[in-house]
């Protein structure tokens, strides 16, 4: 247990660095770009795969611990995540796929949803 | 920043091919939706004249009397008077009831008038069903249909941000619309309409994801209130305020007049007009009047209301346009999305917007398979792929809006009290696509886009004629003319229709014109980029 | 009637930031012309839309008037994009400020 918060501490540290680094790590999406050009291997269907169905359970999350913390009654917090879902979804798709690799996001994606679970098992108690 | 517009412009190009298609049945559909309730009316031409609301009492204490004849010990009656354009243009009376066993019972009457029952028209589904296909895609379940549209939505919104970080002069090239020059023409193009209708663009596709949200987005309402057998009825009331409906008391109290409750209804909200009635239990001592306005008075999607006691006349609350609250801010953006509000003269801006739209996502398709094409150099699969994309986007681009027409073709000929005409009328339209999409495949591109576009100019043409074959309801006698008021309603669809058919006609001269010239060149590609700009 | 008046303001003001542009200035006024009056078609650009979306907010009213400024700016927008991709020498009559850069290349 005490590593989680040091790994996610360390995690935060270098994200911004990371953030940099894989936008400015050409080699592979300038593979993929000139794989598409070959039109060799078109479609990231990994990076869909991660967008559309881990993408969608981050977004839920994020949006619903997000909201969770605000100091408003629980269903304008519920609308309020309704409004901001579409919103926060197509953003981490769009973080999907600016990403170098693919792997990455899936990381990011499952730390993004692990933080907004404990947030809401935190604000909301065990509901299920 | 090299790397992240490249990242961008790829994923654009993916999410904007893998959705294109749904995407452009969207646009087209859900923009002819526009005009739901003109078509509705264009497509039941055996209907009366739309009533005329003079006095809103007295059509409310019609319609009540027909429900009370109807649905003695009903728990709730409603009646909505056809002030405003989302209805059919006649009273239309609605009951609640449950029957011994339990079972809730629904009645649904359309009066003329005089209290007099609607006549029949023939079976068909109208232009609601036109409209609705745009997010429930007819033939499949509507909660599928709303998960396959909220994902477009989503798509969506991801190309329209992509997009605008690819665009690299967003601003310096706002004005460059360069013709005739093979694929720089159509990266122009697709630019100029995406860029123009930016504002609309965002607008329709958050909005569209907002009013798919109860179903798309599910899972909001568990993790903010888990899952259990309450949390549908406490999500029904802590977050859209529906609360079970009160028990009778069985003790009976003869209804209020509703006349005086009407008049107290424009005291308090002055700007309002009265467009439904809602009496919960009536004749029942727990008895309720609510009495609502239209939604398209006004932006919000939300009507104002005052809601009385049902036995005093006493207000219990009211209710005004107002953006009090986040949920106002989601009716803000989904009544710009339905667009109900729009006069005349909007609605046309509308309707441009939304053609724009399909006009985007269609440049969009052409151009990445002309990209395409110049990349590909001796890769026999990929070009095969390729070959198969370019040949489905005809049938699909230029086939939907001739199966689009060819729904109000089956509208006039399919014969009346054949059973299922309604689901017939449909399957014309898919059929129609369906084999056009066929002759899309079957046809070299060039020759297809040409024959298909030409086909859409004349079959958009054709209808007004057609329609002055088949009813007495036609431009000869709906236009407004000096003298007489004809049915601008009506002589709109029309109306469009020619001019849909002129913007085919036009679209096709070009395609044929280039057709001529690559005739002449001996067989280049559609599109090479060495065509000289017109003489100017 | 308030529509042509918003539209009215609304296309000489892209038409005028159109000119503002050189590469369409070369366009319209033909290609000898030397880059001017930039600044003046920007602050005259600027200006029409300004009165254009006032307009639409005085005859309209707030909330439909916004929603009316976005198809207005959009319609007349596509219609000076038209212009100047079919016709670019007529885009000077759009703007209410019709004169060249230099009287040489009016010619």
């Amino acid at each position: 247990m005490p590593h989680l918060p040091i790994a996610f501490k360390s995690y935060l540290h270098n994200l911004a660095a990371d953030w940099r680094a894989g936008l400015a790590d050409k080699s592979q999406s300038q593979k993929t770009m000139e794989s598409a050009k070959k039109g060799g291997k078109p479609a990231p269907w990994a990076r869909l795969v991660i967008a559309v169905f881990l993408g969608y359970l981050a977004a839920t999350l994020a949006t619903g611990a997000l909201t969770s913390l605000l100091p408003i009654q629980r269903g304008e917090q519920t609308v309020l995540s309704l409004l901001l879902v579409g919103l926060v979804y197509a953003a981490l798709f769009v973080y999907v796929f600016a990403l170098s690799g693919w792997s990455r996001a899936l990381r990011d994606l499952c730390i993004l949803c692990a933080v907004s679970g404990g947030v809401l098992v935190l604000t909301k108690g065990l509901l299920f | 920043m090299q790397t992240l517009r490249q990242s961008m412009s790829w994923m654009h190009t993916w999410t904007g091919l893998l959705f294109g298609w749904v995407l452009y049945f969207m646009f087209l559909t859900g923009t002819a939706g526009y005009y739901d309730a003109e078509m509705d009316r264009w497509m039941r031409p055996e209907h009366p004249a739309p009533v005329e609301v003079t006095d809103p009492a007295a059509f409310v204490s019609m319609g009540l009397d027909h429900a009370a004849a109807a649905a003695p010990d009903a728990t709730e009656y409603r009646v909505f008077l056809p002030i405003a354009r989302t209805t059919t243009p006649f009273v239309r009376v609605f009951t609640t009831s449950q029957s011994e066993d339990g079972e809730i019972v629904r009645g649904r009457y359309e009066l003329l008038a005089d209290g007099s029952p609607l006549p029949a028209a023939r079976d068909t589904g109208g232009g609601q069903t036109l409209y609705r296909m745009h997010w429930t895609f007819h033939y499949i379940p509507a909660v599928i249909g709303e998960f396959i549209a909220g994902l477009a939505a989503v798509f969506m919104l991801a190309a329209i941000i992509s997009g605008i970080i690819t665009h690299k002069k967003i601003f310096s090239d706002f004005f460059t619309l360069r013709l005739a020059k093979g694929q720089r023409s159509w990266l122009d193009s697709h630019n100029v309409v995406s860029v123009m209708t930016l504002p609309y663009q965002i607008m329709i596709t958050f909005s569209g994801i907002l009013l798919v949200m109860t179903t798309f987005f599910l899972p909001i309402f568990i993790v903010h209130y888990g899952y259990n057998e309450n949390t549908q009825n406490t999500v029904l009331e802590e977050v859209f305020g529906i609360t079970d409906p009160v028990e009778r008391t069985g003790e009976n109290v003869a209804l209020i007049d509703i006349a005086p409750l009407i008049a107290r209804y424009e005291e308090l909200l002055p700007d309002e007009r009265v467009y439904i009635v809602t009496i919960t239990n009536p004749g029942d001592s727990t008895s309720t009047v609510q009495l609502s306005g239209t939604i398209a008075d006004g932006v919000l999607r939300e009507p104002a209301s005052v809601k009385f006691d049902g036995v005093t006349g006493e207000v219990l609350t009211v209710s005004r346009r107002k953006i009090t609250n986040t949920m106002g801010v989601i009716n803000l953006l989904e009544g710009l999305h339905e667009g109900l509000f729009a006069g005349p003269v909007l609605r046309i801006g509308f309707v441009i917007s939304g053609l724009m739209g399909g006009g985007m996502i269609a440049t969009g398709l052409v151009l990445w398979t002309k990209k395409r094409r110049q990349k590909l150099r001796g890769d026999d699969k990929a070009e095969r792929n390729l070959i198969i994309i370019e040949r489905l986007n005809v049938g699909v681009i230029a086939g939907l809006p001739i199966a689009i027409a060819a729904l109000f073709y089956a509208n006039r000929l399919v014969p009346v009290g054949i059973e299922g005409r309604a689901e017939w009328e449909v399957n014309v339209m898919f059929l129609t696509w369906l084999a056009l999409i066929v002759h899309g495949l079957a046809r070299k591109p060039q020759s297809a886009w040409l024959e298909q576009l030409s086909a859409a100019a004349a079959v958009f043409a054709f209808i007004p004629m057609l329609n002055a074959l088949t009813t007495d309801k036609h431009l000869g006698s709906t236009l407004p003319l000096p003298g007489r008021p004809g049915d601008p309603d009506l002589a709109v669809i029309d109306l469009w229709f020619l001019v849909i058919g002129a913007g085919f006609a036009y679209v096709a001269t070009i395609a044929a014109r280039k057709s001529g010239k690559i005739n002449k060149k001996g067989g280049a590609i559609e599109g090479a980029a060495s065509e000289p700009a017109p003489a100017e | 009637m308030s529509w042509i008046i918003a539209l009215a303001l609304a296309i000489p003001g892209f038409a005028a930031l159109c000119l503002s542009v050189p590469k369409h200035q070369r366009q319209v006024f033909g290609s000898s012309a030397k880059a001017n009056r930039i600044r003046t078609y920007r602050i005259t650009g600027a200006a029409f839309i300004s009165l254009a979306s006032l307009w639409c907010v005085v005859a309209f009213g707030w909330s439909y008037g916004l929603v009316v400024l976005f198809g207005v700016l959009t319609l007349a927008a596509v219609l000076v994009i038209l212009m100047l991709a079919l016709r670019p020498s007529y885009v000077r009559y759009l703007c209410w400020m019709p004169y060249a850069p230099t009287n040489k290349d009016h010619g």
